[in-house]
């Protein structure tokens, strides 16, 4: 599969991985169907837009959201632009009408903090592949 | 043929996974190749919706990955108002995968009707088998205007069954060149 972007994911002090532990979490029908399905899409894709993808703003400004609906369930992957065609995921959630965890921008917003003072890592997230 | 050691496959052995993987395939992925074609188009979304007989907002809806439920009605209005052809049918698991892994997103635009007409027609025209110089070549004494088409092409010396060349050929074309480019097509 030819990529044009490549994922990473938050990795606590304590090794936890954010994204592949999140999908684990995930039912094992559509909701990780649809998530495997919708990041090896934007991989190859050169430029990411609306409505997949939307920056926020306030105290999060600097974070993004890469958006997706399963059923009628909103998810949300944030994270920011690492360097060119590089988006490092902070943190995976839903939003239906509020996030869920709910303390998902807040969270965001520490893991950043964490890598910018090298009080975490993050490594490469293994996209789901066939080939 | 499959990857047996792939990290989808090993997904796929779980029959629920696999019924939503072709599930997203259709929910999550087509809607990216609807703003795509729109796009290539130079559409709005007004435009589209009114060109598929839809509301603008059901077409925002459609453009968004596992927003809507595309049914085949709504996918052969989209169809037709991008002249393109629709293609449902069954396969195998490993043609889905490849198909859904090999695609390039942002070439996910296909052509209308129209231009794949004209494309296979020029493509006819260069098909055209070539001759050998030799038996073209000798005092054939055509003269070409330079930009001119190939349709305008006549040449003095030769039964005109040999030189009858339908499409554009713009250029300079002298004699020589001409009769070495092999474009000819027997009447």
């Amino acid at each position: 599969m030819i990529t044009k972007w490549r994922l990473y994911q938050y990795v606590s002090p304590n090794g936890r991985k954010a994204i592949a532990d999140w999908r684990r979490g995930l039912p094992v029908g559509a909701p990780r169907a649809y998530l495997d399905t919708f990041l090896r899409d934007m991989v190859k894709r050169d430029a990411w837009d609306s409505p997949d993808f939307e920056p926020l703003y306030g105290e999060q400004r600097g974070l993004t959201e890469l958006r997706w609906k399963c059923g009628k369930l909103p998810h949300r992957l944030i994270g920011y632009v690492l360097a060119e065609h590089q988006y490092l995921i902070l943190i995976g959630c839903t939003h239906r009408e509020s996030y869920d965890p709910q303390n998902a921008l807040e969270t965001a917003l520490v893991r950043r903090r964490q890598i910018q003072n090298n009080e975490a890592s993050y490594d490469e997230y293994q996209l789901i592949v066939g080939r | 043929m499959m990857n047996i050691n792939s990290s989808l496959v090993g997904e796929l052995r779980e029959k629920e996974y696999r019924d939503a993987y072709v599930e997203s395939q259709i929910r999550m992925t087509l809607p990216l190749q609807v703003r795509e074609l729109r796009k290539r188009r130079e559409w709005t979304q007004p435009e589209l919706a009114e060109r598929a007989g839809m509301g603008q907002p059901r077409i925002s809806e459609l453009e968004k990955p596992g927003e809507r439920r595309l049914t085949i009605e709504t996918l052969l209005r989209l169809a037709s108002a991008f002249d393109v052809a629709l293609q449902v049918r069954f396969v195998p698991y490993g043609d889905l995968i490849d198909w859904s892994e090999g695609v390039e997103i942002d070439n996910f635009d296909v052509r209308p009707f129209e231009v794949e007409i004209a494309e296979a027609e020029r493509a006819a025209v260069m098909a055209i088998p070539r001759i050998p110089p030799r038996s073209v070549a000798a005092g054939a004494g055509a003269s070409l205007a330079a930009g001119g088409t190939a349709t305008q092409i006549r040449s003095a010396n030769m039964p005109s069954s040999v030189i009858e060349v339908t499409g554009e050929l713009n250029g300079n074309y002298s004699n020589s060149a001409f009769a070495g480019s092999g474009i000819r097509r027997n009447g």
